[in-house]
């Protein structure tokens, strides 16, 4: 089981990141599997580190050091809708009292395993990213007149992950949120180009398809939080 | 002839969505009793993680019952009063329960009982999704056999292995990730087993997925009326 079973070259990620075609072939999906999951970890480590401290600074968990540093935040400046329901001073002691609640872990171990388990939600989010949504414009492809298989359309998109590293520094103030925010559109180009060379579908169709998918989430969470707000509306109205 | 020491390669292979382990599951002279025994594996290592965690999160955080206390304590002293006070209480009461079942969160005893019911619900499934992808596949001019749409279907179980991450709390793993990556590789399955092309293998992998949400939608809003009748008391 060599690395090279597991990852593509470097050389093969820079290429797909300068949006280069050879950068998207010969590539498997294991290789591009391994990839995913590797940035995936690689990113999570600095936040990790970040949610380790904050979490190990109180002694609690990192749900729980959350709800404590919101507390502060809330009774610093409450915020308009949450005054209007609850007493942002009252929610405000009730975090802290949360977060201060004893449990039967060191306070250092507690922190450093739900800071390990949110480092590996990164890779897991990240591979439901690159499954599902690449799921979903392979269907658009299809509709669209692409004929391509699964498994090399897997293997080409998995280089978006690359340029999703930078999502790695949000923990830097400013620069972490601007880092962010240029890895998640410098990825959707990857993403796009990745699909044009893997369905060789006209630029406009290939784009047409890998933005497609976006507006089916954006009606999906659209129409989920109106049908929670309606459940939440009838069981109001049950009182 | 059972051969589990095969497993760990099938599944890497199926989650890469190569059709090796799916010609191998459907040539192999029991097909559908290595998919029975790989469901219940997999049913297991899952269970098991899921206790393994919910043992960690119960360590990890504060009692459930003083949690519970705080947060009752705090809507006690707060502006809301009278019969609103009490209606909050008690649809809090009745749900912490369900809560900490869902979480994992001071519930290791109903954990254990899902070291049974994991392996059983997942078998169960597997069953539905099977009948009910044989079904469409050969309305759809397919050729295999029910053992052999058994078997190469257990494998779009794979992805459940996910789970075992969730031995350290705090990790979830996204259903929609299990769900869609497990139709992708029954459409390889589907499509090895009964010989179809791309388009109606996909059309049945998702029709069956769609069939089995349709009897967990009904399940679940029978369980939620049970529990309405019940008065949360079941």
């Amino acid at each position: 089981m060599s690395l090279h079973n597991w990852l593509p070259s470097p050389q093969k990620m820079s290429d797909a990141v300068q949006l280069r075609a050879s950068g998207f072939t010969e590539t498997t999906m294991r290789q591009s599997l391994g990839m995913v999951v590797l940035l995936g970890l690689l990113a999570g480590f600095l936040p990790f580190l970040a949610n380790w401290q904050q979490a190990a600074s109180v002694g609690t968990v990192l749900p729980l050091a959350r709800l404590g540093a919101q507390a502060s935040l809330l009774q610093e400046t409450p915020l308009n809708y949450i005054s209007t329901y609850f007493d942002p001073v009252q929610l405000g002691e009730l975090f802290q009292v949360i977060a201060g609640l004893p449990q039967p872990l060191p306070g250092w171990l507690t922190a450093f395993i739900s800071a390990l388990g949110e480092w590996i939600n990164w890779p897991l989010r990240w591979l439901a990213v690159w499954i599902v949504y690449g799921a979903l414009v392979m269907v658009c492809n299809n509709l669209l007149g692409a004929t391509c298989r699964l498994q090399p359309f897997f293997a080409a998109t998995g280089f978006a992950a690359a340029p999703l590293l930078l999502i790695g520094l949000s923990p830097i103030p400013c620069l972490g949120r601007v880092c962010s925010v240029v890895g998640v559109i410098w990825a959707f180009i990857v993403y796009a180009r990745a699909n044009e060379e893997v369905t060789s579908l006209p630029r406009l169709r290939s784009l047409t398809a890998v933005a497609l998918p976006l507006l089916f989430i954006l009606i999906a969470t659209l129409s989920a939080f109106a049908l929670f707000f309606l459940f939440i509306f009838l069981f109001a109205a049950g009182f | 002839m059972l051969q589990p020491q095969n497993y760990p390669r099938f599944i890497g292979k199926a989650l890469l969505l190569e059709p090796d382990p799916f010609v191998e599951m459907v040539d192999d002279d029991n097909p559908w009793i290595e998919g029975l025994f790989l469901c219940a594996c997999i049913g297991v290592l899952v269970a098991v993680a899921q206790l393994l965690g919910s043992l960690l999160l119960t360590a990890s955080l504060p009692p459930s019952d003083a949690l519970l206390n705080s947060v009752l304590q705090s809507l006690r002293q707060g502006t809301a009063g009278g019969e609103i006070l009490f209606e909050i209480e008690r649809a809090l009461r009745s749900a912490w329960p369900l809560l900490l079942a869902y979480s994992g969160y001071d519930s290791v005893s109903f954990r254990l009982l899902s070291l049974a019911t994991t392996p059983l619900g997942l078998i169960c499934q597997w069953l539905l999704f099977g009948l009910s992808s044989h079904l469409l596949a050969r309305a759809a001019g397919g050729q295999g056999s029910l053992g052999q749409t058994l078997g190469a279907v257990a494998l779009s179980n794979a992805p459940r292995l996910l789970y075992l991450f969730t031995a350290v709390p705090f990790v979830s793993v996204a259903a929609v990730l299990i769900h869609v990556w497990g139709v992708l590789i029954a459409f390889r399955g589907l499509e090895v087993a009964h010989e179809l092309s791309p388009g109606p293998a996909a059309l049945v992998a998702v029709g069956a997925w769609l069939l089995i949400l349709l009897v967990s939608t009904l399940a679940a809003v029978a369980f939620g009326a049970l529990l309405v009748i019940s008065g949360g008391n079941l």
